[in-house]
């Protein structure tokens, strides 16, 4: 009986936590779909016209195709780079590997306004344009640590005998990488990238700070329209943002598993 | 195909020239030599730590070595990478790419070489070798253990090995699907002519495989022999204790043929020096329970236990001089009762009689 009332309970609670979790996106979302001009929620009608709105702004839509040349190329740079480093770093025999880990996650400590401030005088000196420069790098440093991260959690899982075999098979080491490490690791990788992408999609104080005016990505256009006043299209475009996002991790759910990565392979329990 | 163009002709010798290695502080391998002859089934046990595995991994070119040498056909490859040695390793647990077919883990070798001339012919070639002739497109976890195994077989033996290195190879198999691979790993390598080394822990499985068989101890050789002279004549007590079942009989010369042990005085056939100790090893084989037992060593003792093995039944006995275990046919009718009183004997040149004792 007793049991029964904590399983009830306890479903009950689960619950409320997740529309407690969902309910901005929800908010957001039904928001966007108004057909009124002031935004609202529940919407009191409902329409695509906020859509459609941003969809004829060229300052939306020029903003949100930067974003995505953005993320595109920090989810590439960051790959390369996070790759290349687990592929070291995953090696054991690497003095020191456990504070080089930890110092090349450290960025993910530091503070978006601080990092965006230290670039600007960074890139200040060297009298190099901050965007994209500036930008990319700041992006590339925060999210370079996730593909780190995530690749070295695939490799490190791998059979360090596959790589003995491979070898004993007259491989070399770059052909051992090629054909046996990096297939192997593709579940990390994969993931890696595309939290890589989904982070710099979304990050707005780097982009504030370091993109032109007349030139920002979007999270950071949605940022300035909503500082001069409320139209449901921040709602719309916002929308657009969390539709995005959601798909890539959709995407990524479906066929790698993404959450299970995440959360640590968490198996049905029985009782 | 011809098998004999998918494998070497012939095996080659492997040497192990006064190997050292160390790991952090002690020597886990001390002035180690071995010799194997070319195309040699060659078995080397002992207990796990005892280096076997290690030897292993010095053949392979997977542990550096701090002296000595390691040729292959009287070459010197001491100083060669595992990528250069030429030699085909079968992991305990296979090792197998889990993202590639059999047939892509057999030709896995000759991709990376470029050695690409009549490719599809020879992997159909080893895997027909393996029995595996219609399984080549499947994945590893498509295949049962024993099946994964044989992948693992072909897939050294597709790079023409030196020398085919098999590490506790049917330890991850159940029992009845391991005597069943015993076999047929005797069948492959002699088929295939390749020298081959084979590492494991069970002294039966050795036994039933090998040509010769070295046992290993704290990284040394024991004893190296063929299978039946080391179960006869073990050389070192490590060793008759080691292989098989015996029991351990421990006294003290009194003459160059008697050993006595508290009441009991045992004839031998092997001379001793008198007032040594010395401990006899006898096998259950070698002890006769009954009416009708060997008179050089009669006593009478007592039944403390017995074990059922299938065609055989294990009659512990203690005497005046210690407790040994005594076989008897299954198929006799007769019974000892636990704690009835029963002859036992054995003759005087029985068992293995090797100077020493623990005290």
């Amino acid at each position: 009986m007793t049991t029964g009332l904590l399983r009830t309970g306890g479903r009950i609670y689960a619950i409320l936590f997740c529309i407690f979790m969902l309910a901005p996106m929800i908010v957001v979302l039904g928001a966007s779909f108004t057909g009124e001009g002031y935004i609202s929620f529940p919407p009191p009608s409902l329409s695509l016209r906020w859509y459609q709105e941003v969809y004829h702004n060229d300052t939306f839509m020029r903003a949100l195709r930067y974003s995505l040349e953005i993320a595109s190329i920090t989810a590439a740079a960051s790959g390369a780079l996070g790759v290349a480093a687990a592929v070291v770093l995953v090696n054991r025999d690497i003095p020191g590997r456990g504070l080089l880990v930890t110092l090349a996650t450290m960025p993910l400590t530091l503070p978006h306004i601080v990092l965006s401030i230290a670039l600007l005088q960074l890139f200040g000196q060297f009298a190099v344009p901050t965007a994209p420069y500036a930008l990319l790098a700041g992006h590339i440093l925060i999210t370079a640590p996730y593909v780190l991260r995530l690749t070295m959690s695939s490799l490190g899982g791998l059979d360090p005998r596959l790589q003995l075999a491979s070898y004993t098979l007259g491989a070399s080491y770059a052909q051992t990488l090629m054909r046996v490490v990096l297939p192997l690791g593709m579940r990390g990788i994969t993931a890696g990238l595309l939290f890589a992408f989904l982070l710099s999609f979304d990050e707005v104080t780097i982009s504030l700070f370091t993109a032109l005016p007349g030139a920002q990505t979007l999270p950071a256009e949605i940022f300035n329209y909503a500082s001069q006043g409320a139209d449901p299209i921040i709602a719309s475009a916002s929308g657009i943002m969390i539709i995005i996002s959601a798909l890539g991790v959709v995407a990524i759910e479906l066929s790698f598993g993404l959450l299970r990565m995440i959360a640590g392979e968490e198996r049905p329990r029985r009782s | 195909m011809r098998l004999q163009d998918i494998t070497n002709p012939a095996g080659v010798s492997l040497d192990l020239e006064q190997v050292e290695v160390n790991y952090g502080g002690g020597a886990v391998l001390a002035d180690f030599s071995l010799g194997i002859e070319p195309g040699e089934l060659f078995g080397l046990i002992g207990p796990s730590g005892c280096g076997k595995s290690t030897s292993l991994g010095v053949i392979a070119g997977f542990i550096p070595i701090e002296r000595g040498k390691v040729r292959l056909g009287g070459r010197d490859v001491t100083g060669l990478p595992s990528q250069k040695r030429e030699v085909g390793v079968v992991f305990q647990n296979y090792a197998l790419f889990p993202h590639m077919t059999a047939a892509e883990n057999i030709g896995y070798g000759l991709r990376v070489s470029h050695d690409m001339a009549d490719y599809d012919a020879r992997i159909q070639s080893l895997l027909d070798l393996v029995k595996l002739s219609a399984k080549g497109g499947r994945l590893p976890r498509e295949l049962s253990g024993g099946e994964q195994q044989r992948v693992a077989i072909a897939r050294a033996l597709a790079i023409r090995p030196k020398v085919l290195l098999l590490d506790e190879p049917l330890s991850n198999l159940d029992a009845r699907l391991r005597g069943e691979m015993q076999e047929e790993l005797r069948r492959i390598q002699r088929e295939a002519k390749v020298t081959t080394i084979f590492v494991t822990h069970d002294q039966d499985e050795a036994f039933a495989v090998c040509d010769r068989v070295a046992i290993m101890n704290l990284g040394r050789i024991e004893q190296l022999g063929r299978p039946r002279d080391l179960y006869r004549r073990p050389a070192t007590r490590f060793v008759a204790r080691f292989i098989g079942k015996s029991s351990r009989l421990q006294g003290r010369a009194a003459a160059a043929d008697t050993l006595e042990i508290a009441d009991a005085q045992i004839r031998t056939a092997t001379p001793m020096q008198p007032g040594r100790t010395y401990e006899l090893y006898l096998r259950p084989e070698d002890i006769s329970i009954g009416a009708a037992v060997h008179t050089d060593n009669r006593f009478e003792g007592r039944v403390t236990s017995m074990l059922e093995a299938g065609p055989h039944r294990y009659y512990s006995v203690r005497f005046d001089g210690g407790e040994v275990q005594a076989m008897f046919s299954a198929r006799a009718e007769t019974d000892f009762d636990l704690s009835a009183p029963v002859w036992i004997g054995w003759p005087a040149q029985a068992g293995a009689l090797l100077e020493g004792s623990d005290g």
